[in-house]
């Protein structure tokens, strides 16, 4: 129809009449031109552990300022932050924070790092690119906490201005995403593969809900994929499903199926593989790939001890680098 | 003469439509789209919000996750 405008950031791509929004809600055809309604306006703002996104080879123990618009483009029924990932920008009260102030606050919270996080920060693209430009110019680390689920050209050039990721992979599973994430497995992977050929320090999410992605086939055709694509150094972090939004029949994952995800993805080759969202054990901390002497000593979200930060990511035990960045 | 390309007679028609109709709602039933979707496509949305101050304290146990 005449007036249209088609949104290229997302493989949705987005056919959008005058007056109104894509399916991520946020972005919105105002009198012919593509508009990020919630630009400068989030509705969430905490300063978190950096243990918390979860990123575990990217400055332990850091604070980060972390914030986040409403809307999402992918749809999972077992959303965490359904509340505003799945909501209009009308819905909730917002904050008014351009990005050069988003850089100034945290700087003045004391924050090394701001995190773009809670809901998907590619639907609010244009505030994730220029805070991130501002945050950089004040020589805070940028960070993106993202499902990936974005077209090639946005996210290489997002990936331009990120230091660090910790991306979403639902499951290894087209299925898995059209069911239950409303989306498509290709175009994530892509964007994972893009994100570490630009240099983004990447951690992997996998989150398994029982039933529907736990099958240790699926476990063992990601690990694969890690392991062909990225490497063996990129972190795996299996985290635990809790009944949540539209999927509460299904009752929270064993602590004994993350642990043998882990397991098999260990035994597979990657050289680090975290168990989320059960606190303390060894899953937790960070073990060196070469001589098994623990490095990074973590409960829930507290480091207790980090030995890397000294050695500049040197096992002080045999001298093994192991990948990340660690001060 | 026998046509090389005999006209369907109305029963068979009929029941060829029959079977596409059920195909569509078939596929309608099963694929995700409508189901996991956002919102109605072309859906005017609420988006003009509240703007509050900043919160002087931003650290802290706050539930949402990543």
């Amino acid at each position: 129809m005449p007036g249209d405008v088609t949104c290229l950031l997302c493989p949705r791509r987005c056919r959008i009449p005058p007056g109104a929004a894509g399916d991520c809600r946020v972005r919105v055809n105002l009198d012919g031109r593509l508009l990020a309604v919630t630009y400068g306006r989030p509705v969430a703002v905490h300063v978190d552990p950096m243990e918390k996104k979860p990123l575990f080879h990217f400055l332990p123990g850091a604070e980060i300022f972390s914030l986040a618009t409403v809307g999402c483009n992918l749809h999972c029924i077992h959303c965490q932050n359904w509340e505003i990932s799945q909501a209009d920008p009308g819905e909730h009260d917002v904050y008014d924070l351009p990005p050069d102030r988003v850089a100034a606050v945290a700087a003045h919270e004391g924050c090394r790092a701001v995190a773009w996080t809670y809901t998907e920060p590619i639907v609010f693209y244009e505030y994730t690119y220029d805070g991130s430009v501002a945050c950089r110019e004040r020589g805070l680390k940028t960070v993106l906490v993202s499902a990936g689920y974005a077209n090639p050209r946005p996210w290489r050039r997002l990936c331009g201005v990120i230091d660090a990721a910790i991306l979403d992979l639902k499951a290894f599973s087209d299925a898995h995403y059209r069911e239950v994430c409303g989306g498509t497995l290709a175009p994530v992977l892509e964007a994972i593969r893009i994100a570490h050929e630009e240099g983004v320090w990447i951690e992997v999410l996998n989150l398994l809900v029982p039933t529907r992605n736990d099958d240790p086939a699926l476990v063992d055709a990601l690990v694969d994929w890690m392991l062909t694509t990225l490497g063996p150094d990129v972190p795996l972090h299996f985290t635990a499903f809790h009944p949540d939004y539209r999927l509460k029949n299904l009752p929270p994952t064993p602590t004994r199926t993350l642990l043998a995800a882990r397991k098999r993805a260990l035994g597979a080759g990657l050289h680090h593989v975290y168990v989320g969202n059960v606190p303390g054990g060894e899953a937790e901390c960070t073990w060196c790939p070469a001589c098994h002497a623990r490095l990074v000593h973590r409960v829930g979200y507290r480091v207790l001890e980090n030995r890397l930060a000294a050695t500049g990511g040197r096992c002080p035990e045999c001298g093994a680098q192991v990948a990340g960045v660690w001060a | 003469m026998d046509p090389v390309h005999p006209e369907p007679s109305l029963p068979s028609a009929l029941c060829r439509g029959r079977r596409a109709c059920l195909g569509a709602l078939l596929a309608l039933a099963v694929l995700p789209i409508g189901r996991l979707s956002g919102p109605t496509p072309g859906r005017r949305p609420r988006w003009w919000a509240r703007v509050l101050p900043l919160p002087t304290h931003l650290r802290g146990g706050h539930p949402l996750a990543g």
